[in-house]
């Protein structure tokens, strides 16, 4: 459903993704692994829509969408979940998630949706009348998943470390969500470097280091490799 | 060498009246002082928005600060005009630094336009009481007489002093070069400095005795010409020389990211400070040369936000980057607008506010750019089509530009 | 006695209020919104007050007056953000823009109308009403019934529509609400051409109290200024409690310290900003 071709993307005037080619079907999940400051983040802003590339093609469900502004990526059925959250800040909890269903017009179906959200996060009921800053860190992350899968034609999630800074209760919430996404045959493109989230979640893998892909294959593979983990991630798995 | 080549170009343009009156349109000798002094102005306002990223509007109370202290120095207490404007600068510095005190909380983005547009407002209430009508002037506005150093013709010994020390500086190195046998390209251009030099030096000799004969309205203008461009010029490689220096350095820091530059240890607040006062001071000189240039001041014409708006569209127009931009903004504007006012009456706000819509709107990035750039010029059309024709909104990276 | 005083610059501090909350609030949120300074919205106001004149003094209607200059100032407005603004989104280089605006079409008005104050007051809304002791103009009692009818309309848009939630969205964060399918540049239009609308009304609802006069933009813009940066840039509750403040201000001055009444508004800004550099509401 996602092909990126050749893709070059500048942030300022730093040269970040150096060349990306990519694949993600329908129910795949991949991972982008890399060090910080390998590209990762710009690389899925540049898919969202949120950079234009230097050069490149960006594919969707067999549609070039390279020169297509970020709001009809989104009404395209592409979501983005920024790592640093990026709610509403001053909208109640509630309204957040109405924000994220502001093409539904339908109130039965806008309807319909806020309480298959409130089913998913049941404590974001609880906390619908709230203001969105009102809430903490592993709040808002909830808020931040909750908005984007709120809408019904969603098909392909761009997630920016969704566990960071979460306390494990959190963050499996956040792994079953993911799994269920993926369950339901939608893709989604994750940047995460948590092994025990990987080893859960499963599905490819793709290594970025300065703006390009090193290594591709399958989680299983991955977590084989002792090698590649240490080169590149930097984390000594156990 | 460089340094020889303005003084040389400032030379030429200083003998610029000489030309302009063998021609016939001496008018244009007080037009183009007054860009001088209004590009000095604007100098100052462009050090803050370019270098700083502070929107001041309330810059034109350094400027109404200049200009009365220099009524009340000339007409109260008498004091040599040589003496008044590094006064006058002086109280523009306290003036920039009191400022920033008031400011401390908010020193940067909207709240800091908004708090200077506001301390001025207070000053321009303040000044067109009736009550304070024996310090203000109220709408009559203060009479300031015409300080000696217009009158006579010392002003124009200063380039003519210039050439005499490019002369002896030019057979110096050519000396000195000839011992040691190197360096012959610099001396080459030392040995083309000598002649031209001399004829320049000949033809200042002319416009001092032109000066001398004239009748005294025109001896004024061609000597505050001669004035405002000294001090542009003066005050241009001043600032050019902080920019480059380390204080210039970590100004820039803290417009790209002032939490990052105060995490390395910079007292931001006061490096802001110095940059209001350097910029208070300036601004301060050329509200000190405009009012000897006017010679009636009122609060309308100095402490108007108007004046500070202005400061924004001459360096937006002549374009920020580089800083010599706003000296061509406000070269070009004042130009246009004062012939605009003589042929369009009435109607000439209405063509200058068209006029700065079409310059922005063709030359995004300032006058100057094109400039620097020459090759860009044939561009401009079409940018203004793609412009027209496809949706503008790039996603880019969000910057706030008032923090 | 003092207290007759008190009630009178009360009702007068309100409604000019309310006129200040129409004024400010669309240049507010196109401050918040789209982040442009907008020097123009003074001549919407300037032009909607001419505007309304004409026609009301010709037809004898006060409300076709103000659908007049609501329908004119908002194709204004349309035609500056389509033609103008649109095709440079670049904060600094829009506020020229708006600039050379604010001269042309200042200018234009002045040519047209020259030097003079015109008023007009509808013969139902004038002359007085005595409550006790105290004198209340029929026509400042119109402008805050006006303004609270206003008032629930603006809180209703902001509060309970789709709109009004995405633009305190996109206030919030202008990018991000694309990434939910939003396109901001029709919303842009949109608020601009709605603000631009509201200033004209509050003009024309200003002409039967205080005329009309060429600088009657310039001078109510910077009011407008001052009031967006008490609320807090962007901040719509904020902007509707600073106008409030502000039109008492000016009021009360007015009647008890009248030589403050031209820089009250000013003062009251250095002191909320003083305290608070982010604005009354804004945290």
């Amino acid at each position: 459903m996602l092909e990126i071709q050749d893709l070059h993307a500048y942030l300022g005037h730093l040269y970040v993704v150096q060349g990306v080619s990519l694949r993600v079907e329908r129910g795949d999940v991949l991972f982008i692994l890399g060090r910080n400051g390998a590209g990762k983040t710009t690389f899925l802003k540049t898919i969202m829509g949120f950079i234009n590339p230097s050069r490149g093609r960006i594919f969707y469900e067999g549609i070039d969408i390279t020169s297509k502004p970020l709001y009809e990526r989104a009404r395209m059925g592409i979501r983005y979940i920024p790592d640093n959250r990026r709610l509403f800040p001053t909208l109640t909890v509630e309204e957040n998630l109405l924000v994220g269903l502001s093409d539904i017009h339908e109130r039965k179906k806008i309807l319909d949706r806020l309480e298959y959200i409130y089913t998913v996060f049941p404590d974001l009921k609880k906390l619908r009348k709230l203001r969105a800053k009102q809430l903490s860190g592993g709040q808002q992350q909830m808020l931040n998943i909750a908005r984007a899968i709120a809408h019904p034609d969603a098909k392909l999630f761009l997630i920016d470390e969704p566990t960071e800074g979460l306390s494990p209760i959190y963050a499996s919430k956040i792994a079953s969500v993911i799994q269920d996404l993926v369950r339901e045959d939608r893709g989604v493109v994750i940047v995460e470097t948590k092994p025990w989230l990987m080893k859960k979640i499963g599905g490819m893998y793709a290594i970025m280091n300065n703006g390009k892909i090193v290594s591709q294959g399958s989680v299983k593979d991955l977590m084989s490799s002792r090698d590649l983990i240490e080169r590149y991630l930097g984390v000594t798995m156990s | 060498m460089r340094i020889a080549w303005l003084a040389i170009i400032y030379t030429i343009l200083s003998l610029l009246p000489l030309a302009l009156e063998s021609i016939g349109v001496s008018r244009l000798v007080s037009i183009l002082a007054f860009s001088y002094i209004m590009s000095i102005y604007a100098l100052s306002f462009a050090l803050l928005l370019g270098y700083l990223g502070l929107l001041n509007f309330g810059h034109a109370l350094f400027f109404g600060l200049g200009a009365y202290l220099t009524a009340y120095q000339t007409i109260w207490w008498g004091i040599p005009y040589v003496l008044v404007i590094p006064i006058s600068m002086i109280f523009g510095a306290a003036a920039g630094f009191l400022l920033s005190l008031i400011v401390r909380r908010a020193f940067g983005g909207i709240p800091f336009a908004f708090i200077t547009l506001t301390v001025l407002l207070m000053v321009y209430f303040l000044y067109t009481r009736r009550e304070l009508r024996a310090i203000s002037g109220s709408e009559q506005g203060l009479l300031i007489p015409t300080p000696q150093l217009l009158t006579s013709t010392i002003i124009s010994y200063i380039p003519l002093a210039l050439t005499a020390i490019l002369i002896t500086a030019s057979i110096y190195t050519i000396l000195r070069s000839g011992k040691s046998g190197s360096k012959a390209g610099a001396s080459r251009s030392s040995i083309a400095i000598i002649p031209l030099s001399l004829i320049l030096m000949s033809a200042l000799i002319l416009l001092i005795d032109s000066i001398a004969n004239r009748a005294e309205p025109l001896r004024i203008s061609i000597n505050l010409y001669i004035l405002s461009l000294t001090t542009l010029i003066a005050v241009h490689m001043a600032i050019k020389k902080i920019l480059e220096s380390p204080l210039g350095l970590i100004w820039i820091s803290i417009r790209e990211n002032e939490s990052r530059a105060a995490s390395l240890g910079y007292n931001v607040f006061i490096y802001k400070a110095i940059a209001m006062s350097i910029s208070g001071a300036i601004a301060a000189v050329s509200g000190s040369l405009y009012a000897v240039y006017a010679f009636n001041i009122n609060p309308e014409r100095t402490f108007s936000p108007l004046l500070s708006v202005y400061g924004l569209i001459y360096s937006l127009i002549g374009g920020l980057y580089p800083i010599e931009g706003s000296i061509i903004g406000a070269i070009v504007v004042t130009i246009i607008e004062r012939f605009i006012a003589d042929y369009a009456g009435g109607w000439s706000l209405v063509f200058v506010g068209v006029l700065f819509i079409t310059i922005v709107l063709t030359m995004p990035h300032g006058i100057a750019y094109y400039i620097w750039n020459p090759s860009t010029i044939k561009n401009t059309l079409k940018v203004l089509k793609k412009a027209y024709r496809s949706t503008p909104y790039k996603n880019k990276e969000q910057t706030n530009p008032y923090g | 006695m003092a207290l007759e005083i008190l009630v009178s610059a009360i009702i007068d501090g309100v409604a000019l209020g309310f006129i200040f909350l129409l004024l400010s609030l669309g240049l507010s949120v196109i401050f918040g919104l789209m982040r442009i300074v907008n020097f123009a919205h003074g001549s919407m106001f300037l032009w909607g007050a001419y505007i309304g004149y004409e026609v009301s003094s010709r037809t004898g209607n006060l409300l076709a007056g103000i659908l007049a200059s609501a329908s004119i100032t908002g194709l204004m407005g349309f035609l500056i953000e389509y033609l103008l603004l649109k095709r440079l989104r670049e904060p600094l280089t829009q506020a020229i823009i708006t600039i050379g605006l604010m001269l042309l079409l200042d200018r234009v008005a002045w040519l047209r109308w020259g030097d003079i104050t015109y008023i007009w007051l509808p013969p139902e809304l004038e002359g007085t009403i005595l409550l006790g002791p105290t004198i209340i103009y029929k026509y400042r009692l119109f402008v805050i019934v006006v303004g609270i009818v206003l008032l629930i309309a603006v809180y209703i848009f902001f509060n309970r529509t789709r709109y009004g939630m995405i633009i305190r969205a996109g206030i919030d964060d202008r990018e991000m609400i694309q990434a939910f399918g939003v396109n901001i540049e029709r919303v842009f239009t949109g608020i601009f051409v709605v603000g631009s609308v509201l200033a004209g009304v509050a003009g024309s609802i200003l002409v039967p109290w205080q005329g009309v006069y060429p600088t009657l933009g310039i001078n109510y813009l910077l009011y407008a200024f001052a009031i967006v940066v008490i609320g807090g840039v962007g901040s719509i509750g904020g902007t509707m409690v600073a106008s409030l403040l502000a039109g008492l201000a000016q009021q009360l001055s007015a009647y008890y310290a009248p030589y403050l009444a031209e820089p009250s508004i000013f003062l009251l800004m250095l002191a909320v900003l003083m305290l608070r550099p982010s604005g009354l509401l804004r945290v």
